[in-house]
């Protein structure tokens, strides 16, 4: 299994802080509202485009919902366990396609239960169907970081052929 | 061989422009980061058959610059789609929009919520409208440039070779050679070398 090198690991480190920020907006903005924060219910329409916030499909952690859907959380809870998951052991697991697909099953079965009205999963289950394939994309896009800074580097020495 | 880079604005346009219409009809808005992101990896797609049949590179760098640009123009049709849709259902007159924030159970706290009626009185629709076209522009851009970096990552394409024999690279003579001289012209196996 391939290394992250030093220069890969710095830029990794900047996206999975920016996926922390996002995922810590997500889960304090109900915090921040109980506690008197009267601007953070200002910034639940932030999310709008990225996620339908019908609230009885939203996450509760005891402090009201979450701004975004338990499928949306958990694809953003995935994408940052991904890329902490390269930041922090250093290897590049580099995952194919197919194990995308195959991650995403449960929860594309699941929508399309629901779109067809049958009955669907409950919030939690829905949260960790949409990790599997969040952490797929989060390995994904670490892998892609890693070659993107490679290929920088190794540039000038790949133009001549041996 | 021409090994200019082809132009990345079809593809963008093509995967940035339908996706971001899909996403932009409300009855659609389900998961639109993964629209966004899809629409990223779209773009990457398409142009990575486009640089295979130019035979010109296409790596993970590439796959996120025309990830930012498939994102910009999925939030400019997303939004703008999504503003029609509003302005014809009616959604963004004052009083639908107090209806809506006080038959939403995720605004839970009724001084911002009265906050935020107040504000959009006092600034109008359009100004909602820009505001929200600019957000749907900043996620579309970020989802879609995660999009298409993975997307670049998956399709990498390298050019070939121009010239089989003796290996000379398809990069310009001063960067193959150093000192701008052109490269010999290739010689068949059974053709003899020709006198210069």
């Amino acid at each position: 299994m391939k290394r992250v090198d030093p220069r890969a690991r710095l830029r990794l480190a900047v996206l999975t802080a920016a996926a922390g920020l996002v995922c810590a907006v997500v889960v304090l903005i109900p915090e921040a509202e109980i506690a008197g924060w009267y601007g953070a219910s200002l910034l639940r329409p932030v999310f709008q485009p990225a996620c339908h916030q019908i609230t009885d499909r939203c996450l509760d952690l005891g402090a009201g919902p979450l701004p975004v859907c338990a499928r949306c959380a958990g694809l953003y809870a995935g994408g940052l366990v991904g890329l902490l998951v390269t930041l922090l052991s250093g290897h590049r697991f580099q995952p194919p396609l197919r194990w995308l697909a195959a991650a995403a099953t449960p929860s594309i079965i699941d929508f399309i239960l629901g779109f067809t009205g049958l009955p669907t999963l409950a919030n939690w289950p829905r949260f960790v169907a949409a990790l599997l394939p969040g952490l797929v994309v989060g390995l994904m896009v670490a892998e892609a970081v890693c070659r993107m800074t490679a290929g920088n580097r190794s540039a000038p020495a790949e133009n001549h052929v041996e | 061989m021409d090994t200019k880079a082809p132009s990345m604005m079809l593809p963008a346009l093509i995967a940035g422009g339908s996706l971001g219409f899909v996403s932009g009809i409300p009855i659609s808005n389900c998961a639109c980061c993964l629209w966004a992101a899809g629409a990223g990896f779209l773009a990457a797609f398409l142009y990575s058959k486009t640089c295979k049949k130019a035979g010109t590179d296409f790596d993970t760098g590439r796959g996120g610059v025309i990830g930012l640009l498939t994102g910009a123009v999925f939030g400019v049709v997303g939004g703008g789609v999504n503003s029609v849709f509003s302005l014809i259902t009616g959604g963004l007159d004052v009083e639908s929009m107090r209806e809506a924030i006080d038959a939403n159970p995720m605004i839970t706290d009724p001084e911002a919520a009265a906050q935020a009626v107040e504000l959009f009185e006092s600034v109008g629709p359009m100004v909602f409208i820009l505001a929200f076209a600019l957000i749907w522009i900043v996620l579309g851009v970020i989802f879609s440039a995660l999009g298409g970096l993975v997307g670049g990552s998956v399709f990498k394409v390298q050019a070939p070779p121009t010239v089989a024999d003796g290996g000379w690279s398809s990069n310009p003579p001063s960067m193959a050679f150093g000192g701008g001289e052109s490269p010999p012209p290739p010689v068949s196996p059974g053709e003899p070398p020709r006198e210069e």
